[in-house]
């Protein structure tokens, strides 16, 4: 489970997160919607320990990930997983490389089987730059997958994609999360994706989470922004 | 007014060191505590150093060239053309070599790594390298410190040496100059303390290339004009810091130089 509480973050004077308060329930898959540009992934980011919130805390497993020293924190942080917005491949390294960059014990046979469960077979020595956007979704996946994260946090993960492309990913992405037995925590402005794997959700507005609960609770509720969300209207 | 043009950049100027000299200190500490990729260095090792040899070869010995043949035209009608030698070996171990070399490895692998390290941080590889567990200085910055601490001394060296040769190869070929009247004033005045100035300065100038590009690097944003503009920056840091930094190692070295050996 992760526990944020009064988080805030802010950016050359601009205030980005507002204090978020926000639980993501162990192993399941959670959902954040919310417009471009309103602060998902700096959340993300927060969680990940990429970038230290100028104030609030972030709980996994009860310990504070904010109180921690930078050396501690990075313990933690090695069992969350981040698959990002633009793939976030090392160019300069092959898919393999890649894949096997995160790996403890790297074996060819470990690397072959996450290449086979993304359907990338015969990928191992192309770089990114030859693999299309679909490609490249599924090798960070395959990356993300190799070092067996415990919990998997997704930034728009089929923003740029076509819609059979996206559907894969979809798919992938429950598929991982079923196996790994991971919490996921997805940011997304794409409802499809939400409605079909989403169990929890919550929306990102203004720097702080609007409202959240359950699939029922959530797409049920007559909160204004949610039901301009979903049917696309702008915001009263 | 006076906020814009005194108290703003004056600002970011200290949070510039201040950032600058946290990561320094931080990749330092890793180093010397070995916490950081070895796979790493043979790659940086081979780029920073093998990949540059011709072109310190080439530029050493085109300024040796320019120097004996300036030399020996100055001091001809003076009848001091004997210190042709002499002039090109000290300029180009002492002066010219170090921060030739330097300017020429900053705009060879300087901008190079600024441009990779930042292209990789727009696109969040730096960010999915830290998500990873794995501290982008050890993978990315300390190797790089590494492999230019050793290898920028030996590419000084090769720029100095082919600058004399260059030197002889005009004073003896186009002006007829013996070579033993090149090469006696050499073996005469240099001394270990040139090329341990050589050396040192050369040290300094590879730590200050490396340390700014991947500052600039790490810290670039904005998209593939970011990286443009750290990249700019970047390099032209590293000149005007290769300049200051050289005429404050001379007035040292001479001042230590002195204290040593006394004032002649």
């Amino acid at each position: 489970m992760i526990t944020i509480r009064n988080l805030w973050k802010t950016y050359d004077s601009t205030p980005v997160l507002k204090g978020i308060n926000f639980i993501v329930p162990p192993s399941s898959i959670t959902i954040i919607l919310g417009r471009s540009g309103v602060g998902k992934s700096v959340l993300l980011k927060q969680i990940a320990g990429i970038e230290q919130p100028d104030q609030g805390s972030i709980e996994i497993e009860n310990i504070d990930l904010c109180s921690l020293s930078e050396h501690k924190r990075r313990q933690y942080t090695a069992q969350i997983g981040m698959l990002f917005q633009g793939s976030a491949l090392f160019d300069s390294m092959t898919i393999q490389e890649n894949i096997a960059f995160a790996m403890t014990e790297k074996s060819q046979a470990k690397i072959d089987e996450a290449l086979e469960n993304v359907g990338l077979i015969g990928f191992n020595n192309k770089y990114p730059a030859e693999l299309s956007g679909g490609q490249k979704r599924r090798a960070a996946i395959a990356r993300l997958v190799a070092y067996k994260p415990k919990i998997l946090l997704f930034d728009e993960p089929t923003t740029g994609l076509d819609p059979i492309t996206a559907q894969q990913i979809i798919s992938l992405i429950q598929e991982t999360q079923r196996s790994l037995q991971a919490t996921a925590l997805i940011v997304t402005h794409d409802l499809v994706l939400a409605e079909q794997i989403g169990e929890y959700f919550a929306l990102h507005d203004e720097g702080i989470i609007q409202i959240s609960g359950n699939r029922q609770d959530f797409f049920n509720s007559n909160h204004p922004l949610v039901q301009a969300f979903i049917s696309g209207r702008s915001v009263p | 007014m006076i906020q814009s043009i005194f108290i703003t950049p004056l600002l970011n100027m200290l949070l510039f060191i201040g950032q600058y000299t946290i990561m320094v200190t931080r990749v330092f500490k890793m180093i010397v505590t070995g916490r950081f990729r070895w796979s790493q260095l043979t790659p940086h090792l081979y780029e920073i150093g093998v990949r540059s040899i011709a072109l310190v070869c080439l530029t050493g010995l085109a300024i040796g060239m320019v120097l004996s043949a300036q030399s020996f035209f100055q001091l001809s009608d003076k009848g001091l053309t004997g210190a042709t030698g002499i002039m090109v070996a000290k300029s180009m171990l002492v002066e010219i070599g170090p921060v030739l070399t330097s300017f020429m490895i900053t705009g060879r692998v300087g901008a190079a790594i600024c441009a990779e390290l930042g292209s990789m941080r727009v696109t969040e590889q730096v960010d999915a390298m830290f998500s990873m567990g794995v501290h982008p200085y050890e993978y990315l910055v300390a190797p790089r410190y590494v492999s230019m601490a050793l290898m920028i001394p030996v590419l000084t060296i090769i720029a100095s040496a082919c600058g004399i040769f260059g030197g002889w190869f005009v004073a003896s070929n186009l002006y007829g100059m013996h070579s033993q009247i090149f090469f006696a004033p050499i073996a005469l005045h240099v001394s270990w303390y040139d090329i341990i100035a050589n050396i040192l300065k050369s040290l300094v100038f590879g730590f200050l290339i490396v340390s700014i590009a991947c500052f600039y690097g790490l810290n670039a944003k904005g998209g593939a004009a970011g990286v443009g503009r750290a990249t700019t920056s970047s390099v032209v840091t590293t000149y005007v810091s290769i300049l200051a930094f050289n005429f404050l190692l001379t007035i040292f070295l001479n001042a230590l130089y002195w204290y040593i050996f006394g004032f002649n």
